[in-house]
């Protein structure tokens, strides 16, 4: 038995050593077919030009405008090419400004590549301006390159008042690779612009002369003022009053004198007061294409019986209410 | 030749004249102010100059109608005048302060003026009217019931009533509780009292019985002794 036990243990060792001897021989074979010899290789891969565009803010408010008032061309929007790698030229183009069914022309959109303290520069427009605002070619040490654009707007007289809405769209372009920009993040920008209502009012003349006018005497209702309103966007009333007539220490009475909204061809009318009364004139809403509106009203004089002579002076005053 | 020079001038000055000018305006919107008796409120808007010149200015408060037997609003504007740069705007701020002993629902109105005070006042032989220009709002301020307290003044108005109450309840405690002492204080030294008059009147019993009973003893004594006396005199006689 002890016999046999170690003849076993002998056999053993022997399968064993013969197994790692094919063992050894299969990975010497296998590593001389796949030989440490050297050689070359050469790897090639092809980049392509690219542009991306990213536009921020994605929205601008200009605020409550009125009309005739502009906003200053330096509402600033930027450019960002973020991983291109070349250089690209800006693109803008923008729609009219729509309040439902009103408008006002794109044209009133200037845009500029430096802040302004005015409303200057070049006017947007409805299909692509190359701006000549260069976003420069991005590089390994900066991937991220920018360029700012600024923009104003203005309110033309006549606007009717409301929430107006322009689309501000934005393109990167490289003429020279022919090339748009590929991937953009947004390129499109809102402005937002509130038109509030206003009411101007503008005289002529400043003044009346009556003239020479004796004691007991009156003028026709036929003096005519001119109230305009230039450039407002709504109607206003149109109130009115007056002082006494007075010359030193000798006065009479503001009621002496007569408006009417029609010239009369007497001394007719509404007696004028010391305190504002609305005339019920209305000087109408102006428009875009009728920027503006006026209307009309006339005064007349009586001086009353034993008005000492000499030179009389009344104010009166003439009030828009919108 | 002159007269080509004539023209022109007056070609010049009309170019000038429309070039050069000054508009005031206001923004739309008449103002109407809800105010809460007791308190104040703002309404504002703004004057434009839409010209190339400036435009000086000065204010005109409404003047408000009357209601019987309620105080007429405050009203005050600022500014009160100013001067209006070209192409400018000014915020005008009207400040309405309804008085606490007005009633609600009550409408006050008045015209509030912006007035351009022109610097030429046009001079005019004979009879002559300056016209001065202006923009003007109609002002309608309407009383509204007093404001609600914020919540926590009721809370604290409430804590402040609990405790009134109860220091009152308190107070109330104390004073029954002192009348109770009192009354019970007297009432022991009453009992004390009539212990006393009741060891009193025993002790006047006692000394009335004693009295008595010397008294009786006495009588007895002197009965006895009026009785011994008796029988001694019998006996005497009898011998």
């Amino acid at each position: 038995m002890i016999m046999d036990k170690k003849r076993l243990n002998k056999f053993n060792i022997l399968i064993t050593l013969v197994l790692i001897g094919a063992l050894a021989l299969f990975i010497f074979a296998v590593k001389i077919n796949y030989s440490t010899s050297t050689g070359t290789v050469t790897a090639s891969v092809s980049v392509g030009n690219v542009i991306y565009l990213s536009v921020s803010p994605n929205t601008i408010n200009f605020g409550n405008l009125d009309t005739l008032t502009s906003y200053n061309t330096n509402m600033l929007v930027t450019d960002t090419d973020n991983g291109g790698n070349i250089a690209a030229n800006l693109l803008v183009e923008g729609s009219n400004w729509v309040y439902y069914s009103n408008t006002i022309n794109v044209g009133n959109t200037l845009w500029n590549p430096t802040s302004l303290s005015s409303y200057s520069g070049t006017a947007l427009t409805n299909t692509f301006t190359t701006t000549n605002i260069i976003i420069p070619q991005p590089t390994l040490t900066s991937s991220i390159t920018s360029n700012n654009i600024y923009f104003g707007v203005n309110v033309p007289g006549g606007t009717p008042p409301g929430n107006y809405i322009q689309t501000l769209t934005f393109e990167n372009e490289n003429v020279t690779q022919s090339l748009y920009n590929s991937v953009s993040t947004s390129y499109q920008v809102t402005a937002y612009a509130n038109v509030i209502g206003t009411c101007y009012i503008a005289l002529a003349p400043v003044s009346i002369n009556f003239g020479s006018v004796f004691a007991s005497a009156n003028v026709p209702t036929n003096m005519l003022v001119t109230d305009t309103d230039n450039g407002g966007n709504v109607a206003a009333s149109l109130l009115i009053y007056g002082g006494n007539w007075i010359s030193g220490s000798i006065n009479f009475g503001v009621s002496n004198t007569l408006w009417n909204p029609t010239k009369l061809g007497a001394y007719s009318g509404n007696a004028l007061t010391n305190s504002p009364v609305d005339t019920g004139i209305i000087v109408p809403q102006p428009t875009q294409s009728a920027p503006s509106a006026n209307n009309l009203i006339y005064f007349g004089l009586g001086v009353p019986g034993g008005t000492p002579g000499g030179s009389y002076t009344q104010t009166i005053t003439i009030e828009n209410s919108c | 030749m002159q007269n080509k020079y004539y023209l022109l001038a007056i070609i010049f000055l009309f170019i000038f004249s429309t070039l050069s000018f000054a508009q005031l305006g206001e923004e739309a919107g008449q103002p109407f102010i809800n105010v809460s008796v007791g308190s104040s409120a703002t309404f504002n808007y703004l004057i434009l100059n839409s010209g190339s010149n400036s435009i000086a200015y000065q204010i005109i408060l409404p003047t408000l109608n009357n209601i019987p037997k309620n105080t007429t609003p405050t009203v005050l504007v600022t500014p009160m005048n100013g001067t209006l740069a070209p192409h400018s705007q000014q915020l005008i701020s009207i400040a309405v302060q309804m008085p606490s002993s007005d009633k609600p629902y009550l409408k006050w109105q008045g015209i509030l003026q912006v007035i351009e005070i022109s610097a030429q006042q046009n001079s005019t032989s004979g009879m002559g009217a300056v016209i001065r220009e202006g923009v003007a709002k109609i002002v309608t301020i309407e009383s509204l019931p007093p404001l609600p307290l914020p919540f926590y003044v009721y809370i604290i108005i409430a804590i402040i009533v609990v405790i009134v109450i109860a220091v009152i309840i308190y107070l109330i405690r104390r004073r029954r509780k002192a009348k109770l002492e009192a009354l019970k204080k007297s009432r022991k030294a009453a009992t004390i009292k009539v212990k006393k008059s009741a060891s009193k009147k025993k002790q006047i019993k006692k000394v009335a019985k004693e009295t008595t009973r010397k008294k009786t003893k006495k009588r007895t004594v002197t009965k006895k002794t009026k009785v011994t006396q008796k029988q001694s005199q019998k006996k005497t006689r009898k011998r």
